[in-house]
């Protein structure tokens, strides 16, 4: 439903963090076996970065899909078709 | 012939043209160009906007986006408020990457202020104009300001203590303003059927958009003078200038992880503290900066969208590569973690109006973080407030009856000391770097009597080398009127770095019956009623052993809309920027001149720097004496630099 990212409660916890999910390869740069996939604002905007956490070796850089909820909230509208108003 | 930034060569005449297609000489001519069509346009604003915000205070910037391999990047921006050029590309990329630009004709012009989408807040209003160039659209113009009114509970956009965006101004998603350079009357109308000022806000959307056409002209005479594919290839350039310069410097720093944390002030009728923390972690010549462990969003406003996506980056800028011009280059070296649902990234619906209070910790604790890292680059804190003061209503003096009106005071307070320097005294912080008001503009537009903006006395944080001094702001009013009022750092003022001292918090009282000839002793406090601060038991301000908001009309620094009847006045007093370095090191000569310059008085120098004045003179005897009682006084814990503040009150 295209309302269903508009409005959010507001969370419980005192702290919160961003989580970085750990990928089981290893860095080409520098071998290690520290490698995490997690949402960024890059330069661009929102991204979902996978980097080596010892020597931040970037394998990749995506646009969040649908999955990521990144960011969490998006338009109302959308993927409904444009008019030339918008 | 090369060409190099503060920490590096960038690239050589050969390698310029092996990279770009282009001679280096033309890459650095149409660079500027581009520079140049940023600052025309930034002028061409400035000269046409009718709020003071704007036009008096600059809070006001002027961009050009380009699409290249990446999404939309800033090739060149003039600023009038720093914190713009971090965001406006952000703002350009959700922007189009909404809009269908298959259905964009020349001439159209696109307006957001949506949080969600990269707007800072409400009332900092963008418009954005794609230049299709070939038929495809290439750039983009873009020019932001803060506006006087955009609706909601009070004038000047911040509505305090909302506690969500339904409280705030008007939010509008990417909307068509000018259609081929037709305004589009359902959005106008939209707009100014719903402030408290149009006037004004109609001159700035007008100014707004007037600099982009200002600006497309001038693009499209550069594209034909110097051809398509060097102008290109010159914003690539632009942007791998900015990039290399920002690397280069951030190689200076040493790997490593560096934290910060600092508590801000309570809000929210729960009062419920909000830890702000962040880790800027360095690898090579790129940086994260994680919010991770920040405190859940506030019940009141002082929440964050998208803005620190970009804007802590600010702190490293200042600190590491404060020449290079900014540009969409400087942000590539950087990621920032927001954790969704803290304060800086605050989920919909929560109120996002007053951006400026974590917008300016958030850059202090960046210049924490990199100071464990570089002791000789640290600074100390800023007061973290624009000091952020409004005043509105509608005139009732005879001959302006029923003429509402909006004044906006943004006196600053002071920045940190540094290794080489004292503080900057009574400026804005660099998150926003705007200028203060016109008073004088201010007095002849609004009934309002500006009777002070001047330097707080013993505001500064001590040090070997001091932090800038806060300011004094009363204002009278002539009629009736509505004051809102929004800074920070009220529990505690700035703290200092390297053993220098905390500046004095702020604080506001309202003045009754206000007299000029017995009302400017700010010291002085008869009459005055406090809003806000930390006070003992007697209602004297005691940043140190005082108690938070007691005795107060309110319980933060946050003032929503507080009703002045005319003959009344308001006094807001900002706090200083911290302390760098040992005060007891400080050169009695540089202590004597602040004494002399009214800036401190003889009892609190006496007490924070052990400098002893008598008859205008330092008494050198008796200051070795007591700087010695002091460090061994400090050696064994019964002295520290104490908090700013004028050690002597009065009713």
């Amino acid at each position: 439903m295209s309302v269903a990212r508009l409005l959010f409660p507001r969370p419980t916890q005192q702290r919160i963090a961003v989580e970085r999910v750990r990928v089981d390869v290893r860095c080409p740069a520098c071998g290690s076996d520290d490698v995490r996939r997690y949402p960024v604002a890059d330069s661009i905007g929102p991204r979902i970065v996978t980097k080596c956490q010892d020597c931040f070796h970037q394998l990749s850089l995506e646009i969040p899909t649908e999955d990521d909820h990144w960011p969490p909230w998006r338009s109302a509208t959308h993927g409904w078709p444009a008019t030339r108003a918008g | 012939m090369s060409v190099q930034t503060d920490a590096a060569t960038v690239v050589s005449a050969a390698e310029a043209r092996d990279r770009y297609g282009q001679s280096l000489f033309d890459l650095e001519t149409a660079r500027y160009a581009l520079v140049e069509l940023a600052r025309d346009m930034h002028a061409a604003l400035m000269r046409g906007a009718f709020s003071p915000v704007v036009r008096d205070m600059m809070d006001c910037s002027a961009a050009l986006h380009m699409r290249t391999a990446r999404g939309w990047e800033t090739v060149a921006v003039r600023e009038g408020c720093s914190l713009h050029a971090f965001s406006t590309q952000h703002i350009c990329n959700f922007t189009m990457n909404e809009w269908d630009s298959s259905t964009l004709r020349d001439g159209d012009v696109i307006f957001q202020n949506d949080p969600w989408r990269g707007s800072v807040h409400q009332a900092d209003i963008n418009v954005l104009r794609p230049v299709r160039v070939d038929g495809d659209v290439l750039f983009v113009l873009h020019s932001t300001s803060h506006v006087i009114d955009f609706g909601g509970p009070a004038v000047g956009g911040f509505a305090f203590d909302a506690p969500d965006h339904f409280h705030e101004p008007m939010k509008f998603p990417p909307t068509l303003l000018y259609a081929e350079d037709i305004p589009v009357r359902s959005t106008f109308n939209r707009m100014l059927e719903n402030v408290r000022l149009p006037g004004p806000l109609l001159g700035d959307l007008r100014a707004l958009y007037g600099c982009l056409v200002i600006g497309e002209r001038r693009l499209r005479a550069i594209l034909a003078s110097h051809g398509r594919d060097l102008i290109v290839a010159a914003g690539e350039y632009a942007l791998d200038v900015a990039e290399h310069s920002m690397r280069a410097a951030l190689r200076t720093v040493p790997d490593g992880d560096y934290r910060a944390e600092e508590i801000l002030d309570a809000g929210g009728a729960e009062r419920e503290a909000v830890p702000l923390c962040l880790c800027v972690k360095v690898r090579g010549d790129s940086a994260e900066i994680d919010f991770s462990g920040t405190g859940r969003q506030s019940s009141v406003n002082i929440n964050i969208a998208w803005a620190e996506a970009n804007r802590p980056i600010i702190g490293l800028k200042m600190l590491l590569d404060p020449h290079t011009l900014v540009n969409g280059g400087t942000l590539r070296p950087f990621q920032t973690l927001l954790p969704v649902g803290s304060v800086v990234c605050a989920l919909p619906p929560a109120g996002v109006g007053n951006h400026v209070d974590v917008g300016i910790r958030a850059t202090n604790l960046v210049t924490q973080a990199i100071g464990q890292a570089l002791p000789a680059r640290s600074i100390g804190d800023d007061t973290a407030a624009s000091g952020v003061l409004i005043i509105g209503g509608v005139d009732s003096r005879d001959g302006h009856e029923g003429q509402p009106y909006g004044a906006f005071a943004l006196p600053g307070g002071g920045w940190g000391g540094t290794a080489a320097a004292d503080g900057l005294t009574f400026c804005l912080p660099p998150l926003g770097n705007c200028r203060t008001s016109v008073q004088e503009h201010v007095e002849r537009e609004c009934p309002v009597v500006v009777w002070q903006l001047e330097i707080m006395p013993d505001s500064a944080g001590v040090g070997q080398h001091r932090g800038g001094f806060g300011g004094v702001f009363t204002a009278e009013v002539l009629s009736d009127a509505y004051v809102s009022i929004g800074v920070e750092r009220v529990s505690k003022g700035a703290p200092g770095t390297q053993g220098g001292g905390r500046a004095m918090p702020s604080y506001a009282w309202r003045l009754t019956d206000f007299d000029p000839a017995t009302s400017l002793e700010v010291t002085n406090l008869a009459g005055a009623i406090p809003l806000f601060g930390m006070f003992n038991s007697e209602g004297y301000p005691d940043p140190e052993h005082g108690e938070y908001c007691l005795g107060t009309e309110f319980s933060s620094g946050k003032v929503p809309d507080l009703f002045v009847k005319a003959g009344d006045a308001v006094r807001l007093v900002v706090g200083g920027g911290g302390g760098w370095g040992d005060p007891l090191l400080r050169d009695p000569a540089a202590v004597l001149n602040d004494v002399r310059d009214g800036l401190n008085t003889v009892g609190f120098v006496r007490a924070a720097y052990g400098v002893v004045i008598r008859d205008s003179s330092v008494d050198e005897e008796a200051t070795a004496a007591l700087r010695a009682t002091l460090a061994a006084d400090r050696g064994s814990g019964r002295w520290s630099p104490p908090d700013a503040v004028p050690p002597a009150w009065s009713r």
